[in-house]
């Protein structure tokens, strides 16, 4: 395929990768960095729920307050490969039980601790349509929004 | 429209733009306002045909019909790309700013550790 829909970033850690890695699965850890993440956006961060089962075909909850209403997000693990990789799907609302957006996160180690890289790939319906898209869908947005100016 | 929220919107755009047709049409209706007559004038299919592929961007609100006497005229309307753009910037700021806390407490933890074991020593 040549052009993916998909969010993606990276961030050089000082930590191994083994660390990254655990602090990902651990409900307390996960609790503190959410917080401050959500904060860090400009919203209360004041988390309810962290579940995590941490083995494939096991799930996780989290959800924070906004403005009085509970935000979710929940999902399954699809593959647990320590300190390597983990993939999940990640849901947020009943809606997208069916055909769920997919996150990866790769480890890889560095000269100084370790390279974390997120990949969120549109649900998988989606990226059907992409594939079909010969030039790529992004290629075709870009082309489109450069005729308009 | 109805219910537009920004997955049923980036739903139908993905599905209106995965036809050679549809994306041929946006690609014409870039260059300006059209006619739905003339719109269809190149295309080996018939004006049924197009006027179904053209239902259907009009359903993702990629384009927009407005009406002139007996004309039909269409214009491209980008604003459902948009949305698909600033959902990815979004999940993107998202896991950012997840993975620069993360490393913060990391960091944190580092830095206690280091400072209990300061003491012992």
């Amino acid at each position: 395929m040549d052009a993916k829909v998909e969010a993606r970033v990276s961030h050089q850690f000082k930590a191994s990768p083994e660390r990254v890695y655990d602090a990902w699965l651990d409900p307390n850890k996960c609790r503190v960095w959410m917080a401050s993440s959500l904060q860090s956006m400009g919203l209360a961060g004041d988390i309810r729920r962290i579940e995590i089962d941490a083995r494939v075909g096991g799930r996780f909850f989290f959800s924070d307050m906004r403005n009085g209403v509970e935000a979710c997000h929940w999902g399954t693990y699809l593959e647990l490969d320590r300190p390597r990789k983990i993939v999940f799907t990640w849901i947020v609302d009943a809606s997208g039980e069916a055909d769920p957006s997919k996150v990866t996160l790769t480890i890889e180690p560095a000269a100084e601790g370790c390279v974390a890289t997120m990949v969120h790939e549109m649900d998988e319906q989606w990226k059907d349509y992409v594939a079909r898209t010969e030039n790529g869908w992004l290629r075709m947005l870009q082309s489109v929004e450069q005729q308009l100016h | 429209m109805t219910s537009s929220t920004p997955e049923r919107l980036l739903d139908d755009a993905f599905v209106a733009l995965a036809d050679p047709t549809r994306r041929e049409i946006l690609r014409r209706l870039a260059a300006g306002e059209a006619r739905v007559t003339v719109l269809a004038a190149p295309f080996a299919i018939s004006l049924n045909s197009v006027s179904k592929h053209i239902k259907l961007l009009e359903r993702a609100g990629l384009v927009v019909r407005r009406k002139v006497g007996r004309e039909h005229l269409l214009r491209f309307q980008p604003n459902a790309l948009r949305e698909a753009r600033e959902w990815i910037a979004k999940l993107e700021a998202f896991w950012k700013a997840g993975l620069a806390e993360l490393d913060e407490l990391l960091t944190k933890e580092d830095e206690s550790r280091e400072s209990s074991d300061g003491r012992k020593g």
